[in-house]
């Protein structure tokens, strides 16, 4: 069962997904809204981690069987002294800055991926599989201080649904 | 069952909450700890504060259960429970109290104390270094954007790509750029010149800076790069020397000098610390309250808990103690209390236990003596029970207090204990003259007396003889009487008996040769003497043989009476008998007026039937002799069934109109040899009175002179028959033939 928020700011609007020899592809759209608690959060640089996952399914009899699963983690912060927003893959430490906070969650949310390596079983030949994506804030990458705060406050329960994309071999 | 209880008997226990509170103060602990180390995982904050919530929702369920369970045992008025929920109320109320207060201005205290942590002057000044800093980077900036336009204008004239990679080299070496790239105004990448392979792929200006140069300005920022450093991003317009050849842009990336890079990181990152420590203002004091309540809640569900729990603890042994006393209240001395301490308490259970130990021997004790005194009581019943002497038990008010069972058997009444002599002689009169003695003797205080009284009871008349003694000590009086009636009986019996044998020997035996001789005398001389001398010889002889015969008449009805008789009993209507026997007295002498009263419902006598016809013709023939000079002679027979006392008799009158009896024959009108009358040998009345004895009856006369006599026999009823009249055992009846 899917846990209910109070506002779903964070919305999977696109994933494209391509099986490719022994890897799988991803591209995604996600449009990322901080909530105005998160936001002042940013500006008064407190960094925001947030976790796009992935899981690859494949359909069963009775249930769907994970074959792989995977995360990034992308942190948003604010370097004053540069008056610039700096957007860090933190899986493969790429860092890019922007001019506004907008303009880095639109770039956090267009990711490219190369998910690997990928269990033997997949047959890329038999385009069976989906992939669920779901983005989220990671309250728990949140400085200490802010924690307490954060688990029970809805302004900073940030996340997508879990969306099931099909996954092509093309 | 009883696992279940066991079961919930340890989940409410000590052992949980025991182990519930360490873990809750080991969690906190560690959640104290989170929330002040950034370093450690969120997903522990998570964990620790998950754990802090269930179990204090824990603790908070045990202590509900245990209030529950209190509240329970309350309402069952479980002993000690109203002194558990004082102390309870007590414990809860000494702690929380405290501890709200202590909460209430830690709460205060920390909200005052992270507002006071942000000085104005400190949040200057940080202000300052940030702009003191944008300043001399803005210095560098500028000598940097120079040095670029420098290089831009020596490429303003060059068009051909092969030129301008080998300037952009130059110029990137000359100015020690990371990269130096030239793109078109719209963004599309020419050339670029790169220190190393990271920046092979050029970073292409964004939407800003080609806006920016699209209006002819210069653009310059400051980048955080990967590894900490600082670098510059510069872009200059490159304008075109030929006509029709677009304008470029020129953008460099510049490491910035390692010295302004640390200082730069270090006003950056203080700037920022400052920035988050301002806005965890509030965040922060949630935290910290947070925490704060979460300390001050399990503190309190832990104190609510311990004083549950040494409520109960103290309670324990006073609730014991309780039980113990109502145990021993209602006459369990064995009861053993648990010594769980050494102190004040458990001396306390101790000597309870020793004293209900020594109740408990004392009590076995006693039971023993009460055992022997019931065994000895259960003997002296016995012994008393199959006396054949009643024996009765009076207090010093003269009420019964126990009598065995010869006293029902002789007086066919049962006791009540308690029943005083008075009242017993009111409620049964037939037993007047027995208790009248006693009554009179104990009102004498005699120490000692005996009596011999008679009494009208279910078996007739009782001759009894009773000795009374009064009791020393415990005060009282015990009287002890036996039924003689049989005795005297039997005593009559032997008496008349030994009379008539001696009779029989002394007066009989001579009449015989009396008799003999007087014959032979007539015999032998009447035919020798003279006429005259033979009249008076024969009227002589004639005399002495009628008298002798008369005396040998007179000796043999003394032997019957006198001589025991055994009876022949049946059930006989009495009206019959007396109808029967009348019609011949009747029939005798009409000049006598018979009537008769019968009753109806006249119930069965059992009697000899021969020997009560001879009672009836002997009280008949009385009459009769009575009536001889009387005119309008009469004799009324009546019959009646009479209840005296719950027992049943039946009544026979014979009333004549005769001259009735002098008063000084009264008094010994049944004694034999008594009588009125010139023939009769004075045993008539002696018989009959034997004969109503023998049937457990009664007889007696009342006369008036000039108007008649009335014998009255009164019989008891041993058998009922229909008609009413209460139904009467055999007793009477077994007795007449054992008499008999």
């Amino acid at each position: 069962m899917q846990p209910e928020f109070v506002r779903a700011d964070f919305v999977v609007t696109e994933v494209k997904a391509r099986l490719d020899r022994n890897d799988l592809y991803v591209s995604t759209r996600i449009q990322l809204d901080l909530s105005e608690q998160a936001e002042l959060a940013v500006e008064n640089g407190v960094p925001l981690v947030v976790l796009t996952e992935f899981v690859l399914m494949r359909d069963g009899f009775l249930w769907d069987e994970t074959l792989l699963e995977s995360r990034i983690r992308q942190q948003l912060r604010y370097h004053s002294l540069a008056d610039r927003y700096v957007v860090e893959n933190l899986e493969g430490g790429e860092m890019n800055t922007y001019s506004s906070v907008s303009k880095a969650l639109k770039s956090m949310g267009v990711l490219r991926s190369r998910l690997s390596p990928l269990p033997a079983e997949v047959d890329i030949d038999r385009p069976e599989y989906t992939l669920e994506v779901r983005s989220r804030l990671d309250i728990n990458r949140l400085p200490a201080a802010l924690r307490p705060l954060a688990f029970f406050s809805p302004s900073w329960r940030l996340s997508s649904d879990w969306t099931k994309w099909q996954v092509t071999n093309q | 069952m009883a696992s279940n209880k066991s079961v919930a008997r340890f989940l409410l226990g000590p052992v949980p909450a025991v182990i519930i509170s360490l873990l809750l103060l080991f969690t906190l602990f560690l959640l104290t700890s989170a929330a002040q180390h950034a370093k450690l995982s969120g997903e522990f904050y998570s964990v620790l504060l998950g754990v802090n919530i269930l179990g204090i929702l824990t603790l908070g369920v045990l202590i509900v259960a245990n209030l529950v369970r209190l509240y329970r045992q309350l309402r069952a008025k479980v002993l000690g429970s109203r002194l558990t929920l004082r102390m309870v109320a007590m414990f809860v109320l000494l702690v929380v109290a405290p501890l709200t207060v202590v909460y209430h201005f830690s709460v205060q205290f920390l909200s005052k104390g992270v507002d006071s942590w942000f000085d104005v002057k400190i949040d200057k000044a940080v202000d300052d270094a940030l702009l003191l800093g944008a300043t001399t980077l803005e210095v560098i900036k500028q000598e940097s954007v120079e040095r670029l336009v420098v290089g831009a204008r020596r490429l303003e004239s060059v068009n051909n790509r092969f030129e301008v990679i080998p300037l952009l080299n130059e110029l990137g070496d000359d100015g020690g750029y990371l990269e130096l790239s030239l793109y078109t105004q719209e963004g599309r990448f020419i050339a670029s010149s790169y220190q190393n392979e990271q920046f092979r792929i050029p970073r292409i200006p964004d939407e800003q800076i080609l806006s920016r140069i699209s209006r002819g300005r210069e653009y310059v920022g400051l980048e955080p790069i990967s590894g900490g450093g600082q670098q510059l991003r510069i872009a200059v317009p490159v304008r075109s020397s030929s006509i029709g050849e677009p304008d470029r842009i020129l953008q460099a990336l510049q490491l910035l000098p390692s010295r302004y890079a640390e200082l730069a990181n270090s006003v950056e990152s203080v700037s920022a610390q400052y920035k988050q420590m301002i806005f965890f203002r509030g965040p922060l004091k949630f935290s910290l309250i947070l925490t704060l309540t979460l300390v001050a809640l399990v503190a309190t569900l832990l104190a609510v808990w311990a004083a549950i729990f040494i409520s109960r603890r103290m309670t324990a042994p006073l609730r014991d103690l309780a039980e113990g006393t109502r145990a021993v209240a209602a006459g369990d001395y064995r009861k053993e209390l648990p010594v769980n301490s050494t102190d004040e308490l458990g001396v306390l259970v101790s000597s309870f236990n020793k004293m209900t130990k020594q109740i408990n021997k004392a009590q076995s004790r006693a039971r023993a003596s009460q055992r022997e005194a019931e065994n000895q009581r259960t003997y002296l019943e016995t012994v008393l029970g199959h006396l054949s002497s009643g024996v009765m038990s009076f207090d010093d008010n003269h009420s019964l207090r126990t009598s065995n069972a010869a006293v029902t058997q002789i007086l066919g009444v049962e006791f009540d204990g308690g029943l005083s002599a008075d009242r017993i002689r009111t409620d049964h009169p037939s037993l007047e003259p027995l208790f009248s003695v006693i009554e009179n003797s104990m009102s004498q205080r005699l120490k000692e007396w005996q009596n011999e009284v008679t009494v009208f009871g279910l078996q007739g008349r009782q001759v009894l003889i009773l000795r009374g003694t009064r009791l020393t000590g415990r005060g009282g009086y015990v009287v002890v009487f036996d039924d003689i009636t049989d005795l005297i009986q039997a005593q009559r019996d032997a008496a008349w008996g030994e009379v008539a044998r001696r009779l029989a020997h002394e007066i009989k035996n001579p009449l015989t040769p009396i008799q003999l001789s007087t014959e032979r005398i007539r015999r032998k001389y009447l035919n020798l003497l003279p006429e005259k001398d033979r009249e008076t010889l024969d009227r002589a002889t004639r005399t002495i043989v009628h008298q002798v015969q008369a005396m040998e008449e007179m000796v043999n009805a003394f032997s019957s009476y006198a001589q025991p008789v055994r009876m022949e009993v049946n059930e006989i209507n009495l009206n019959q008998l007396v109808a029967d026997v009348s019609e011949l007295h009747r029939s005798d002498d009409q000049a006598i007026a018979f009537r008769y009263e019968f009753a109806n419902d006249l119930p069965l006598i059992t009697a000899d039937t021969s020997r009560l016809r001879q009672v009836l013709n002997n009280l008949l023939i009385n009459a009769q002799d009575a009536l001889v000079d009387t005119v309008d002679p009469s004799i009324v027979l009546s019959t009646r069934c009479v209840q005296s006392d719950n027992n049943y008799y039946v009544e026979l009158k014979v009333e004549d109109n005769g001259p009735g009896i002098p008063g000084d024959m009264m008094d010994k009108l049944f004694e034999p040899y008594v009588t009125s009358k010139e023939k009769g040998t004075g045993l008539g009345l002696a018989i009959v009175k034997r004969i109503v004895e023998e049937h457990g009856g009664a007889i007696w006369v009342k006369s008036r002179l000039g108007r008649g006599t009335i014998i009255t026999v009164r019989l008891p009823v041993s058998t009922h028959n229909a008609g009413g009249v209460a139904d009467i055992t055999l007793a009477r009846a077994i007795t007449a033939r054992k008499r008999g």
